[in-house]
C-alpha cells in the first residue's frame, strides 16, 4: 500500500513535469508564430510600399520567399532574420525614393 | 566678443551666403527645370569638354570611342556581325502577311521602312510615349495576332530589321513644348535618369555620364551621349539581339534594383528622354557589344 502510494507521488510528479514541459514548448512555438507573423506583416506592408514607390531593392522579395520557406521548415530563427533583413530593406528603398524626390535635381547637367 | 557683435558678424556671414546659396539654388532648379533642348546641349557641352578628342558622331559607338583595344576588335566583329541573322529573320517577319491579310508595312509611315529616327514620339490622343517596340506590338494587335515578347526574339528580330533600313538616318525626337503632358513625359524620364536607386544606390548618370570612360571591373562605360543610336543590339554577354528596354532592365539589376515591366510608362519615358539627348545622331543600328 505504501510503496503503492510513493509510486502515485512520483508519477504525479513526472506527469506534472512532463505537462510543465509541454505547455513550455508549446508557449515557445507560439511565440516564435507570433513573433515571425508581426515581421513577416510588417516586412510585406513594408514592401508594399516599396513596389507602390516603384523602387524595390532586387533581394527583397526573395528575402522574404526565403523567410516563409524557412518558417514552414521550422527554422523559426532564421525565418525571422529573413524577414526582419526584408523589412529592413523595403524601409530603405522608400527612404530612397522619398530622398530622390527632390534629390536627382542636383544632378542635372547645366550648360 | 559681445553677443552683439557675434550677431552682427551672424549677419554678415549670412549676408555673403546667402545670395550665394539662392544663385547655388536657383542654378540647380533651372537646370532640373531646363528644357529639352538645354538639356541636350549641356550633355553634348559636357561630353566635349571631357573628351575633346573625341569628334561627336563618335559617342554613337559606345565605348569604342574611347577604348581602342576594344575597338579594334570590334571592327573585326563587325566583318561578320552576329546580327545580320535577326536582319534577314526580322525582314522576313516583317514581310510576312497577318491572317487579315495585312502586314506590319500597313501600321507605319513610309511602309515602317527607314522610320526608327521617329521614335519613340509622344501620342497626343493616347496621352502617352510610343516606341517603336510598342508599336509593332500595337500593330499586331490591331491585326489580331498574339503579342510579342518586348525585349528578345521575334520582335527584337523585326526592330532590329526596322533600325538597319534607318541607317544613316538623323534622330529626330520631338517634346511638343505646347503639350504639357508630352513635357511631363519628357521631365519624368530625365527624373528616373538621375534618380539614385536600388541597393548599390546608382543613377543611370552614375555609370554612364559621371564615369563614362572610365573602367568597372574588365569594362569601359560607355556615354550616355549617342546611346540611343544603335538598337536593338547584339551583345556577346547575351549571346543574341535584344531591345534597348531589355538593357534597361538589366541595368537596374546590376544595380540591385528590381526592373520595371517593359514598355511600362517608366521606361517609355526614360526612353524618350534618353533618345532625345541623342537628337542629331545618325542611327547605326543594330550593332554589336561585349
Amino acid at each position: 500500500m505504501k510503496n503503492n502510494f510513493v509510486l502515485l507521488i512520483v508519477s504525479a510528479f513526472l506527469f506534472a513535469g512532463c505537462g510543465q514541459a509541454t505547455d513550455t514548448g508549446d508557449e515557445s512555438q507560439d511565440m516564435a508564430t507570433t513573433s515571425f507573423a508581426d515581421v513577416y506583416a510588417a516586412a510585406e506592408k513594408a514592401l508594399a510600399e516599396a513596389n507602390a514607390r516603384r523602387n524595390v531593392w532586387s533581394k527583397t522579395e526573395e528575402m522574404l520567399s526565403d523567410a516563409k520557406t524557412a518558417f514552414d521548415n521550422g527554422d523559426d530563427d532564421a525565418a525571422i532574420d529573413l524577414a526582419t533583413e526584408a523589412k529592413l530593406q523595403a524601409e530603405l528603398a522608400v527612404t530612397q525614393a522619398d530622398f530622390e524626390e527632390d534629390a536627382w535635381r542636383s544632378r542635372v547637367l547645366a550648360e | 566678443m559681445s553677443g552683439r557683435t557675434e550677431r552682427t558678424m551672424g549677419y554678415r556671414v549670412i549676408k555673403k551666403i546667402l545670395p550665394l546659396s539662392i544663385f547655388i539654388g536657383l542654378t540647380f532648379a533651372a537646370s532640373a527645370m531646363a528644357g529639352p533642348e538645354e538639356d541636350r546641349l549641356a550633355i553634348v557641352k559636357y561630353y566635349a569638354e571631357r573628351f575633346p578628342d573625341v569628334p561627336l558622331q563618335e559617342f554613337a559607338n559606345g565605348l569604342y570611342a574611347f577604348d581602342e583595344d576594344a575597338r579594334e576588335q570590334w571592327i573585326e566583329m563587325e566583318d561578320f556581325p552576329p546580327y545580320e541573322i535577326a536582319i534577314e529573320d526580322g525582314q522576313a517577319l516583317f514581310e510576312a502577311p497577318f491572317a487579315n491579310g495585312k502586314s506590319y508595312a500597313d501600321c507605319f509611315a513610309n511602309g515602317g521602312i527607314g522610320v526608327r529616327q521617329d521614335y519613340p514620339y509622344f501620342d497626343t490622343d493616347a496621352g502617352e510615349v510610343m516606341t517603336l517596340e510598342l508599336m509593332i506590338n500595337r500593330c499586331r494587335e490591331s491585326n489580331g495576332e498574339e503579342l510579342l515578347p518586348y525585349q528578345i526574339g521575334d520582335l527584337a528580330a523585326i526592330s532590329a530589321y526596322m533600325a538597319y533600313t534607318s541607317r544613316g538616318n538623323t534622330i529626330n525626337v520631338k517634346v511638343p513644348q505646347d503639350n504639357p503632358a508630352a513635357v511631363a513625359a519628357y521631365e519624368t524620364g530625365k527624373q528616373y535618369y538621375y534618380t539614385r536607386r536600388g541597393q548599390l544606390n546608382f543613377a543611370c548618370i552614375s555609370c554612364h555620364l559621371q564615369s563614362a570612360g572610365l573602367k568597372l571591373r574588365a569594362d569601359r562605360l560607355s556615354s550616355s551621349l549617342g546611346h540611343a543610336t544603335h538598337w536593338p543590339v547584339y551583345r556577346s554577354k547575351w549571346g543574341e539581339i535584344g531591345t534597348l528596354q531589355k538593357r534597361f532592365a538589366e541595368c537596374n539589376v546590376q544595380v540591385f534594383s528590381k526592373p520595371l515591366e517593359a514598355q511600362s510608362i517608366e521606361y517609355r519615358n526614360l526612353e524618350y528622354f534618353l533618345t532625345y539627348m541623342s537628337n542629331g545622331f545618325e542611327l547605326n543600328g543594330p550593332a554589336t557589344r561585349r
